[in-house]
């Protein structure tokens, strides 16, 4: 019962104008920060860390944009009644909505690979490297989806859903950044222990050895167990 | 759902989520997807600690409790943490990790700096520990602090450490040199000798090396090398040379330095009074030959591109025999020579290889292509000013290298006869007729393993002159000549596992295609600028004569013939400045256009593709 919820949501992106827009939007800016704000050409090496140090910052925006309509838009229309009439769970109506979400924000991480191909006529890019930094994008982009479709889940409004999202998604960052540690560690006195494990809840942290090259299973996991706990609780603010 | 349901499944979810990542935390499985296996554990470093006989103790020592530690150090001491997890993983027990954080003011830090590891000072003001120390028995050997940028060595650097501190005797290094590397000894009053004070290199040798000085008219090695160096050897004998030939031969590394025209046997010649024989600037080692190398002992290298600048008579200018040479003369791959930045070389020679199976040749240090080589004696009397013109033949010259692999004895018919006329006793007391037999027997043909061969066609760089300045007993270097030194003893002194351990990582990988562009466009407009440049100095040249005839003779009234040729060379420097940054500009120009083709290119395919794939869509689903 998932794959035509997930063939229907899928395509429901391309039926529009905006998710070209989206589309066209996320890979043009991403190509114009590689080149003007990294210099991917100006640097002369043959690597893609001109893509994917922005990246996380980028699926901040892009993330939340993605999955605004998911539930949102149901809600508004009272399409949701409907949805739910059909013989599925809603855990599998929600995971549907997810994966088509994720199919769609991957298209647009993998439509950069003309960034891939121009680096391996310039040089000889470590393709390894290239591979890990996908996969970790790729990963990041699932997380940060499955908190806006539980932020989507919450409200009518597709403009309030892509707010709060976006919010959470960057709180959910900025424990990893080195500000908010020093002002955890100093300012509140807490103990390392404690500011290490926090920050070890931000995806920055877990995203930095992808495009180093490294797959670590604790970064899979972390992504994989952030992504399945927000969907579980997508399903019960669902639950009625 | 009930709220209070809703909110109890919300905890759990979270319970559930930091469990997750709890047990996560304990357990790691790593996937690393670079080319070169940056982050895993080489065979080299399997095998050295597969082969520790003696428990090793690490303590690493990172100060992780200190709030102002930036994450990238974090996440670099919890790789090298790992990295050391694997080292101890790999030694089935031999070696054991003890992680350390030594906060300020305890037993802990004190330790750390007891054991030498040097503090790093943050912006903050805080002092953090990053460092490690290995101890063995009553051995103990560190790495100071760590640098997140030495990422890519992590793995040579430990190893390095682990192979070190096993290293419980001093190994033997035999000395053969007609050089002052060794300081003399104590001064003899019964001998009138002033001791002569010995280089630098030679004591950072005697820090892991027992240096047994070989006299150069042994015939037989001193029992018990586990490493030689021949450096600048003259006019040894057949015997000699058999007897380095089969000690190189028998696996032992050997280092070998010849030099076509050595500074210190030249200033010695000026130094004599009268002209007599002078004493050869120039060394040689017949043997080479036979492990593939063509060496001239009577030409000197020079390289435009890598001339040092030295004192001329006008001032100061770029002569070409002597080598400042930087990052891209060294091989980045060997361990010997990738963390090189500047190498000062005086008057080389250069190798030739001829390919042999079953031995590998690595080139170590190279010159640039615009490299080319002198007669010795023209490079004696030539003009500093005017030898760039005397180079021929322009090509890169290998300057020093490492060889590998299973060699072809020297002497393949045996220990060498001694000559009729040769005095007996006249060498070292230990040649007995009857061992000359005892060696042919145990004559080796070919090398017994694989044979470790570095040679260098300098024996300049090693001196302190050329490499250092003294302060008291303190030695500040103003180039990596002492650390290539130390290096090439590393190479030789540590395990085949360990050389076979090259510095990971440290190779870059730039565009290619735009390096060959940036090459082909300014050897199209070298010339030119050249030429440009010529005539520039020319007009200014004439300028200034004219003008200082204005001031002489004619000091108030200028006439008009000077007034318009003034006018005319004005004119003319302005146009050839132009010119001159047009070209500059050209120079970059093909490969700016290239960037700005790319940056098109990459801007609209994909659009280009989402725009095309949306038209088919919209069009298929109208016609279902």
């Amino acid at each position: 019962m998932i794959l035509p919820v997930f063939k229907r949501e899928f395509l429901g992106y391309f039926r529009s104008p905006i998710g070209y827009v989206f589309l066209c939007f996320f890979l043009v800016l991403s190509v114009l920060i590689a080149f003007f704000f990294y210099g991917f050409f100006k640097n002369n090496l043959a690597t893609l860390d001109s893509l994917f140090a922005p990246l996380p910052w980028l699926l901040l925006v892009m993330a939340p944009a993605a999955a605004m309509s998911l539930w949102a838009e149901e809600r508004r229309s009272g399409t949701l009644e409907l949805l739910f009439t059909l013989p599925m769970t809603p855990a599998q109506c929600v995971v549907a909505k997810f994966l088509a979400g994720w199919a769609f924000l991957s298209c647009a991480i993998i439509l950069t690979f003309p960034l891939a191909l121009t680096a391996a006529y310039l040089g000889e890019p470590d393709w390894g490297i290239i591979f890990s930094g996908y996969v970790g994008a790729i990963l990041l982009a699932g997380a940060y989806l499955a908190v806006c479709s539980l932020t989507s889940a919450l409200t009518k409004s597709q403009v309030v859903s892509f707010i709060i999202g976006f919010f959470a998604c960057f709180l959910f960052a900025f424990l990893g950044t080195s500000i908010f540690n020093q002002f955890l560690g100093g300012f509140l006195g807490l103990p390392v222990g404690v500011v290490d494990a926090i920050a070890n809840f931000s995806p920055f942290t877990h995203y930095a050895a992808f495009p180093q090259g490294i797959i670590d299973s604790r970064d899979v996991i972390f992504f994989g167990s952030v992504t399945v706990a927000a969907l579980a609780a997508n399903v019960v603010v669902l639950e009625r | 759902m009930k709220l209070g349901n809703k909110l109890s499944a919300f905890l759990l979810i979270a319970a559930g989520l930091v469990l997750a990542n709890f047990i996560a935390s304990r357990l790691s499985l790593r996937w690393d997807t670079t080319h070169e296996s940056l982050y895993t554990l080489s065979e080299g470093s399997r095998k050295l600690v597969a082969a520790l006989n003696e428990p090793v103790r690490i303590d690493f020592y990172f100060s992780r409790s200190s709030e102002a530690v930036p994450v990238t150090y974090k996440n670099y001491a919890t790789r090298v943490q790992e990295m050391l997890r694997q080292y101890a993983l790999a030694s089935r027990g031999q070696l054991t990790l003890q992680v350390i954080d030594p906060r300020p003011d305890t037993p802990e830090e004190e330790r750390a700096t007891t054991a030498g590891l040097t503090p790093q000072m943050l912006a903050t003001g805080e002092k953090i520990y990053f460092g490690l120390v290995a101890t063995q028995a009553d051995q103990q050997k560190s790495i100071p602090s760590f640098n997140p940028q030495r990422e890519g060595f992590l793995e040579y650097d430990l190893s390095q450490l682990v192979f070190s501190v096993q290293q419980t005797t001093k190994r033997r290094l035999g000395l053969l040199t007609s050089l002052p590397l060794q300081s003399s000894g104590p001064a003899n009053p019964m001998m009138r000798r002033q001791p002569t004070p010995g280089q630098y290199v030679a004591t950072e040798w005697e820090r892991v090396f027992e240096l047994v000085p070989i006299d150069a008219s042994a015939t037989e090695l001193p029992a018990n090398l586990d490493a030689l160096a021949v450096i600048h050897p003259q006019r040894l004998s057949p015997k000699t040379e058999y007897a380095i030939d089969q000690f190189i031969l028998s696996g032992k590394p050997t280092l070998i330095a010849v030099d076509p025209a050595s500074q210190h046997f030249k200033q010695q010649a000026q130094g004599m009074m009268f002209g007599g024989p002078q004493p050869g600037a120039s060394s040689d080692f017949s043997p080479l030959k036979a492990y593939g190398f063509t060496y001239d002992a009577q030409s000197v290298i020079g390289d435009p591109f890598f001339a040092a600048d030295v004192q001329g008579q006008s001032g100061i200018i770029r002569y070409p025999l002597w080598l400042n040479l930087q990052k891209p003369a060294f091989n980045a791959d060997s361990a010997a020579t990738a963390q090189l930045s500047s190498l000062l070389l005086i008057e080389p020679g250069a190798f030739t290889f001829n390919e042999q199976p079953g031995v590998t040749y690595t080139a170590l240090v190279q010159t640039s292509s615009e490299a080319g080589a002198v007669p010795a004696m023209t490079a004696q009397f030539a003009a500093p000013e005017t030898i760039g013109r005397e180079l021929k033949d322009p090509g890169t010259r290998v300057l020093a290298a490492l060889v590998r692999g299973k060699l072809k004895s020297a002497f393949p018919t045996g220990a060498p006869e001694p000559k009729a006329d040769e005095k007996p006793g006249a060498d070292s007391p230990a040649k007995a007729p009857d061992q000359g037999s005892a060696t042919s027997k145990n004559h080796l043909q070919e090398s017994t393993s694989s044979s470790t061969l570095l040679v260098v066609a300098d024996t300049d760089w090693l001196f302190d002159a050329y490499s250092l300045r003294r302060l008291g007993s303190y030695a500040l270097p103003f180039n990596d000549n002492l650390a290539f030194g130390s290096n090439t003893l590393e190479t030789l002194a540590g395990s085949p596992e360990l050389i076979a351990l090259r510095g990971k990582g440290s190779s870059l990988r730039p565009f290619t295609v735009v390096q060959e562009m940036e090459r082909e466009a300014s050897s199209r407009y070298q010339a030119r600028l050249q030429s440009l440049d010529d005539k520039l100095a020319e007009i200014q040249h004439q300028l200034t004569e004219l003008q200082s005839k204005k001031q002489g003779a004619q000091r108030l009234i200028a006439t008009p013939e000077v007034k318009k040729a003034v006018d005319e060379f004005r004119k003319q420097e302005a146009t050839t400045n132009a010119e001159r940054r047009a070209i500059r500009k050209a120079l970059r120009e093909d490969i700016e256009a290239l960037g700005n083709r790319l940056l098109l290119l990459n801007l609209f395919t994909s659009p280009l593709l989402i725009i095309a794939g949306g038209i088919w869509y919209q069009r298929s689903r109208r016609a279902a």
